[in-house]
C-alpha cells in the first residue's frame, strides 16, 4: 500500500530560530512601557525621601547627588541648596560647601536667612580655631549673621553668634 | 568604448572620493563602508539574474540630465571644498551611466544598488551629528530612568549620569548611533541579497532600530551600575571595547532571527532563482550605443576632475603641528599664576582635539582652566562639547576681532544646579591666523564670493582651537569678568605666536 504524505506536513520548518527576535520584541516593547511608565523625571517628594534616606544611613554621597537633583527641579529653594551644603561639608569639603551656600546668601544682599546663618557658625567657628586676627573674615561673619537676623527662623541663633562675632571684635 | 569610458569618468572623481572616504574612516558611525561596498557588487549579480528579457536599449535624454547634474557636483566640490560632493557625483554618475546602457530596465533592475550607495553617504550639514547628539541623550536618559526602577542613586544631565562616587561621561559609542547605522545598513543589504519583499523593511528596520537603541540602553545600564555597586569601570578600554562588539553581533543575530520570524508569519518567500534555461533566454545584449556621447562624457569628467584635484590638492591634509607639549604656556599670563594639578579647578574644559594640552591658572580667589586642542576640519564649536557636558548655554556673544586679533566666542554657561561658567575660544590656521566670520571681514556682495570662496578653502585646512573657562558657584563681576578676558588674550596671542613660529621653522 502507497502511503502518501502531504508535502507540507513533512517540510514544516522549526519556529526556534526567531524564538530570540519574539523575546527581543518583547523586552523592546517592556522596556519602552518601563520608560513612559516612570514619567520624565522622579518626583520632588520621592527625591526628597529618598535624599532623607541616604542622610539617615549615612551616605552622605548619595544624598549630595539627591540634592543636587532637587536643586535642578526647583531652582528657586534655597532650602535644597542649604541641605545639599550639609551634606557637602559632612563629605569634609567645607569650601565647597561654603561656595553652595553662598550662592543663596549672598554677602551683599538678603538671601536665604538659615544659610546666612549658617554661614555664619562655619565662618565664626573657622575663626574661633584659627585666624582670630582676621578682620575681614570677622567682618563677612557679622554681615551674614546680621542678614541671618531677617528670619524669624534664625533670629535668636543669629543673635547669639552676633554676640560672639562683636564679643571678638572688641 | 563604454568600460573605458566609464573607468575614465570613475578614475576623474577617485582624488576627491579618497579625500572623502578618509574622512569618512574618521567617524566611528561609518566605519561598516567598507564591507557595504565590498558587498555592492554580488548584490548586483543576484539583481542581473533577474533582468527582464530581451535587449537593453539606453535612454541618452535621460542619461545626459543625470550625467550633468554629476558634472556640476563634482565641479562644485572642487571649487568650495565640499569633500562631500565627490560620492554624489559618483553616484549620479554612475546612475547616469546605467541610464544610458540600458534605461528605465536595468536602472529598475539595479535600484537596489543605488540605495545600499547611498548609504555611504552622510546627509549635507551634518545632520547626521545632531542625530547623533539627539540619540545620545535619549538613551542617556532613558538609562536614568531605568537605573531610578533598580534603585541606583544617579543624576543625569546631558550625555553625563552622575553617580555618588563619580560622573560617567556617555560617549558617542555608548549612545548607540555607531552601532546603528551599520545595524541598518547591514539590514537592508540582508533585505536585497536575499530578495526579500519590501514590505519587509517595514519590520526588520525598526526592528533592528529598537534592538541597538536599547541594547545600548542596557550596556549604559550595567556600566553605571558596575561603577556604582562595585567600582568596576566599564566604560572605557578593552572592557567597553568588546562589550560593544557583543552588543553588535547580538543585535545582528536579532535581525537575522527577526528575518525568519517575518518568514514564518508572513511567508516572505524569497524570491526564486532563475533556472539556467530561463538564463540562456533572457541573455539579451546592450544595443544602439554609439561611441561619440561616451568619448565626450568622458572628456568632460577628465578635465573637471584634472582642475579639481589640483585646487584641492593640499586640502584635508594632516595636521603639520608638532604633539601639544610643544606648546607650554608661561608661568605667568595677564597677572595670572599656572598651578599644578593638586589645586584642581572644580570643572576642566571640555576639548576633543586628537591632541591636547590643559593648564590651570589662578589669580586671586578666581581659578581658570586654559585648554588649547587640535586638528579641526571646518569651525568647531566648542559649545556642543559643553552641552554633551550637561552645560546649558545661557548666552552667546561672537565678539568681533581687535585689529589682528581673534574673533572670540564669548559663552555663559549653567549647569544644574548651582554650576556657573564663563567660557571663551578661538580658532586660528597653522600658520597662526585667527579664523574669522565672513562677517568679519564685510562679506556681502560680489567681494562676498571671494571671501566665502577663501573662508571654504581655509576650512579644508587643519585648524586649532584655543579656550578659556572659569567655573564657579557664582556670576563673574565686571572686574573678573576683564580678569578672565586678559588671561584669554595673552594665552591666545602667545598660542598663536607659537603656531606661527612653528610653521615658519622657528621651532623644532
Amino acid at each position: 500500500m502507497n502511503v502518501i504524505v502531504a508535502e507540507s506536513e513533512t517540510e514544516r520548518p522549526a519556529f526556534w530560530p526567531a524564538v530570540p527576535a519574539v523575546i527581543a520584541i518583547l523586552l523592546c516593547v517592556g522596556l519602552t512601557a518601563a520608560v513612559v511608565w516612570t514619567g520624565a523625571e522622579p518626583s520632588v517628594a520621592t527625591l526628597q525621601a529618598k535624599a532623607a534616606a541616604a542622610v539617615a544611613r549615612h551616605d552622605d554621597r548619595t544624598a549630595v547627588l539627591y540634592y543636587r537633583h532637587l536643586l535642578a527641579l526647583e531652582p528657586a529653594q534655597p532650602a535644597h541648596a542649604l541641605k545639599l551644603a550639609l551634606a557637602i561639608d559632612r563629605i569634609g569639603r567645607r569650601d565647597e560647601a561654603i561656595a553652595v551656600l553662598t550662592a543663596v546668601a549672598p554677602v551683599a544682599g538678603s538671601g536665604f536667612g538659615p544659610a546666612h546663618l549658617q554661614l555664619a557658625d562655619w565662618l565664626v567657628s573657622g575663626l574661633v580655631l584659627g585666624s582670630k586676627g582676621d578682620r575681614a573674615g570677622w567682618d563677612i561673619a557679622r554681615r551674614h549673621a546680621k542678614a541671618a537676623q531677617n528670619d524669624p527662623a534664625s533670629q535668636a541663633a543669629a543673635t547669639a553668634l552676633l554676640e560672639i562675632v562683636d564679643g571678638a571684635g572688641r | 568604448m563604454v568600460p573605458p569610458a566609464v573607468a575614465l569618468m570613475f578614475a576623474a572623481q577617485v582624488p576627491l572620493l579618497w579625500k572623502f572616504f578618509i574622512d569618512l574612516w574618521s567617524r566611528p558611525q561609518y566605519e561598516f563602508f567598507p564591507i557595504l561596498l565590498a558587498a555592492i557588487p554580488f548584490v548586483a549579480t543576484v539583481c542581473l539574474r533577474e533582468l527582464p528579457a530581451g535587449d537593453l536599449r539606453g535612454g541618452w535624454g535621460v542619461a545626459t540630465v543625470v550625467l550633468l547634474a554629476s558634472w556640476a557636483s563634482l565641479a562644485l566640490g572642487g571649487i568650495f571644498y565640499l569633500r562631500w560632493a565627490a560620492p554624489v557625483s559618483t553616484w549620479l554618475m554612475l546612475a547616469g551611466c546605467v541610464w544610458a546602457l540600458g534605461g528605465r530596465r536595468l536602472a529598475i533592475t539595479l535600484w537596489p544598488v543605488g540605495v545600499l550607495l547611498l548609504l555611504v553617504i552622510p546627509p549635507p550639514g551634518q545632520y547626521d551629528s545632531a542625530l547623533l547628539v539627539s540619540l545620545r541623550q535619549l538613551a542617556v536618559a532613558c538609562a536614568g530612568r531605568l537605573l531610578d526602577l533598580l534603585n541606583v542613586p544617579q543624576f543625569t544631565h546631558g550625555a553625563v549620569i552622575d553617580i555618588p562616587n563619580d560622573r560617567l561621561m556617555v560617549e558617542e559609542a555608548c549612545s548607540g548611533i555607531n552601532s546603528l547605522l551599520a545595524v541598518l545598513a547591514f539590514t537592508i543589504l540582508l533585505a536585497f541579497w536575499k530578495r526579500l519583499p519590501a514590505k519587509s523593511l517595514l519590520l526588520l528596520l525598526p526592528a533592528a532600530a529598537s534592538y541597538v537603541f536599547w541594547a545600548n540602553v542596557a550596556r549604559i545600564i550595567i556600566c553605571a551600575v558596575a561603577k556604582q555597586r562595585y567600582d568596576v569601570d566599564l566604560l572605557t578600554g578593552a572592557t567597553h571595547e568588546l562589550l560593544g562588539i557583543g552588543l553588535f553581533a547580538s543585535c545582528m543575530a536579532l535581525v537575522f532571527s527577526t528575518e525568519y520570524l517575518g518568514q514564518r508569519l508572513w511567508q516572505w518567500d524569497e524570491h526564486a532563482e532563475p533556472s539556467a534555461a530561463e538564463l540562456v533566454v533572457n541573455r539579451g545584449g546592450i544595443v544602439g550605443q554609439k561611441a561619440w556621447p561616451w568619448c565626450a562624457a568622458a572628456l568632460v569628467f577628465v578635465l573637471t576632475g584634472t582642475a579639481v584635484t589640483w585646487r584641492t590638492a593640499g586640502a584635508w591634509r594632516e595636521s603639520k603641528l608638532p604633539p601639544s607639549a610643544a606648546f607650554a604656556l608661561p608661568t605667568t599670563l595677564a597677572g595670572w599664576n599656572r598651578v599644578d594639578d593638586s589645586d584642581k579647578a572644580p570643572e576642566r574644559a571640555e576639548i576633543s582635539g586628537r591632541q591636547h594640552q590643559l593648564a590651570q591658572y589662578r589669580r586671586g580667589a578666581l581659578l581658570a582652566t586654559i585648554g588649547i586642542d587640535y586638528p579641526f576640519y571646518g569651525f568647531h564649536d566648542a559649545t556642543t562639547c559643553y552641552a554633551l557636558a550637561g552645560w546649558n548655554i545661557e548666552d552667546r556673544a561672537d565678539q568681533p576681532p581687535k585689529g589682528d586679533g581673534p574673533a572670540v566666542f564669548d559663552v555663559s554657561l549653567r549647569r544644574p544646579p548651582l554650576s556657573m561658567g564663563t567660557m571663551h575660544f578661538a580658532l586660528c590656521d597653522e600658520a597662526g591666523n585667527w579664523w574669522r566670520r565672513p562677517a568679519d571681514s564685510g562679506a556681502n556682495s560680489g567681494l562676498g564670493l571671494k571671501l566665502r570662496l577663501s573662508r571654504e578653502r581655509a576650512m579644508a585646512y587643519p585648524l586649532a582651537q584655543i579656550q578659556v573657562l572659569r567655573v564657579g558657584y557664582d556670576a563673574l563681576d565686571a572686574a573678573g569678568n576683564e580678569q578672565i578676558n586678559q588671561l584669554f588674550d595673552e594665552a591666545a596671542k602667545s598660542f598663536a605666536a607659537k603656531v606661527k613660529a612653528w610653521h615658519e621653522g622657528k621651532l623644532r
